[in-house]
């Protein structure tokens, strides 16, 4: 599938990403004095893990085809959840297992209706976002909960070699996810049912429980990104993780990291890299002091021009 | 396909007036006057999205960016209006803004082939984030009050948007059952080689019935800021589940191919009551939103049930 071109341009035509991404570091280094700073740097590289497995979550429902709205929402019933259970004293290890098998039920309420009873993810998500976000506030009474405790922060702000563990996770499930979708049956059958729904079935694989799990795994993601955002900003809350911004941002990260809208085409590396080039946007925009709300237009704009690019590389290697 | 739609609408409808009965009798105050207007009123702000929406359904689409362009629609009216433009000049530029949505949105789904939801989404984020932009997050006050007199105007006693959403109604019923523009949109959601024997061209007929919603979306979105007096930029958030929703219970069928204006009209109204009771009923917030969220899933999941449906839909997505 992929062109074989041993040249530099051919590795920027395959990797797009990493060239958006040194476009971004190339101009930050240059024109903004503030950028290279090493607080700035260790503060971005801190930043890093959530939009990253925020993305990879994203990718394994864009692979597919379909669209999960209510990963922000259930980000945000996660870290409600974690600040009850901590309140409630359970033991931090239990309440980020218990977080994670949550996510994974509210995924698993998703994949059903839509594997089981071929209701559309965009309405399935749509409506289970707004259930999962009226829950948190039921049972959380709008209320959220700081000073969550230091073993619990533990988790994810233990420094090993001078960065928290946070950051080691999130470098870590990308090699994971790149290894599921490069070398297990089960990635290549996800990428295969993107693809063509019809053929992948009728050639024996089981896409319903493909289909299923596709949605438990991406909000199991989604969970320990909440995990992390709520260990990191110690402070449990329902609108952590940006409710409806959230699958924005990851679907910004994939698309811009070369997966393909339609399904079908994923790009692991690609992503890590979109990942880190809108993080770093955002550090731009916010150290040139520019209005924080150009944030969203500019990663639509974004998608926009990539998925045009991609447009266009898909008619030449016709 | 017909017969099948007439028995549907017939059982609807008899459930409907049973629910009616119920609810006379069961829930305070909703028989009041006032509160019918009031429902009412509210049924026509999702009226006004939800016929344009129709159409889009019925090819087989969806919109997702209602609630970002009439978020949009009311923060870009607001502003024009607090330059002292006249009224049908900001109509006009906004109308202008959701036609140029429109386009955006049939462009990627109909040349570029990219999944509907996916590319409203999109759009819909760009305008909701560029609502948000241009206020700074800050609801604009609207400093005329003859314009904010008009947003709540009441003819005869009755609230003028009631009429205009009638207008706008009327106007995609006669366009959708009237004109061979209609015979197209359902070609369109049924067979659509037929469009391509005729020769006409189905990427400027999404395009157009794309832009027919944003520009709905976007009237309707400065309507609503009239009303209010004010452009929230989160104003249109919760109308994109709403309108769909209005549509779904409108027996509008997600798979495409099957919809009808009145039906459209009537389950926004039944939204909108839905809404008003859980209100009467003083049941909270937050569970009218689990219950909002939990009817769409099920009422689509019931027509994804139907044989029809079923394979519609699996072919589809």
């Amino acid at each position: 599938m992929r062109k074989v071109k041993k040249n530099i341009i051919g590795f920027f035509y395959n990797n797009m990403a990493v060239l958006y991404f040194l476009i971004i570091v190339v101009f930050a280094v240059c024109f903004l004095p503030n950028f290279l700073n090493v607080n700035n740097i260790n503060a971005l590289i801190r930043q890093a893990p959530v939009p990253i497995i925020r993305a990879l979550a994203v990718a394994f429902i864009l692979v597919l085809g379909n669209v999960d709205l209510s990963l922000g929402y259930i980000v945000g019933f996660v870290s409600i959840s974690t600040g009850m259970m901590l309140n409630a004293g359970m033991p931090p290890a239990a309440v980020i297992l218990a977080a994670i098998l949550i996510g994974v039920a509210f995924g698993m309420f998703n994949g059903i209706l839509v594997a089981a009873m071929n209701v559309p993810s965009f309405i399935v998500t749509l409506g289970s976002g707004y259930i999962t976000y009226g829950l948190g506030l039921i049972i959380s009474g709008g209320k959220q909960y700081s000073n969550l405790g230091k073993d619990f922060q533990a988790f994810g702000k233990t420094k090993i070699l001078g960065y928290p563990l946070a950051v080691y996770y999130g470098l870590i499930l990308v090699v994971i996810v790149w290894i599921v979708f490069r070398k297990t049956r089960y990635g290549r059958t996800l990428l295969a049912m993107g693809q063509n729904k019809e053929a992948a079935r009728l050639a024996g694989l089981n896409t319903k429980a493909a289909l299923l799990t596709s949605f438990m795994i991406a909000a199991g993601l989604a969970a320990f990104s909440g995990v992390l955002l709520t260990i990191r900003a110690n402070v449990a809350q329902q609108s952590l993780g940006g409710v409806g911004e959230y699958t924005f941002e990851g679907v910004t990260a994939c698309v811009l990291g070369g997966t393909s809208l339609a399904g079908g085409k994923l790009h692991v590396s690609g992503t890590f890299f979109a990942a880190l080039t809108i993080l770093i946007i955002e550090n731009v925009i916010t150290i040139l002091g520019i209005n924080r709300y150009f944030y969203q237009p500019v990663l639509g704009i974004i998608i926009l021009i990539a998925v045009l690019i991609d447009s266009a590389k898909e008619k030449r290697s016709h | 396909m017909k017969k099948e739609g007439k028995n549907k609408a017939i059982m609807e409808a008899a459930l409907l007036l049973a629910l009616f009965a119920v609810i006379c009798i069961f829930v305070p105050g909703f028989l009041s006057k006032a509160n019918l207007l009031n429902v009412l009123r509210q049924a026509s702000y999702t009226v006004i999205p939800a016929v344009a929406l129709t159409m889009v359904i019925i090819t087989s689409g969806i919109n997702l960016s209602l609630g970002g362009i009439m978020s949009l629609a009311g923060v870009l009216g607001a502003i024009l209006i607090n330059k002292n433009l006249s009224p049908v000049v900001v109509f006009i530029i906004v109308g202008v803004m959701g036609i140029a949505c429109g386009i955006l949105n049939g462009y990627l789904i109909a040349q570029m082939r990219l999944p509907a939801f996916i590319c409203t989404y999109t759009v819909g984020q760009i305008a909701a984030g560029l609502a948000l932009l241009i206020c700074n997050a800050k609801a604009v006050r609207v400093s005329d009050p003859d314009f904010i007199a008009f947003g709540n105007a009441r003819v005869f006693g009755v609230q003028l948007i009631i009429f205009i959403a009638a207008i706008f109604a009327l106007g995609a019923w006669f366009l959708l059952h009237r004109t061979p523009f209609g015979i197209r949109v359902y070609a369109l959601g049924n067979n659509e080689t037929i469009l391509r024997q005729e020769g006409i061209s189905i990427v400027k007929l999404q395009i157009i019935i794309y832009s027919l919603s944003c520009l709905f979306s976007a009237l309707c979105g400065v309507l609503l800021m009239a009303r209010l007096g004010s452009g929230s930029p989160v104003q249109g958030e919760d109308y994109t589940l709403t309108c769909i929703a209005a549509c779904v219970i409108g027996g509008v069928d997600m798979a495409g191919g099957y919809g009808r204006i009145p039906n459209t009209v009537v389950g926004s109204i039944i939204i909108c009551i839905i809404n008003n009771i859980l209100n009467l009923l003083a049941i909270n917030n937050n569970l009218q939103q689990i219950i909002l969220g939990s009817l769409i899933i099920i009422l689509v999941g019931m027509s994804a049930f139907s044989a029809q449906g079923r394979l519609k839909l699996q072919a589809k997505y």
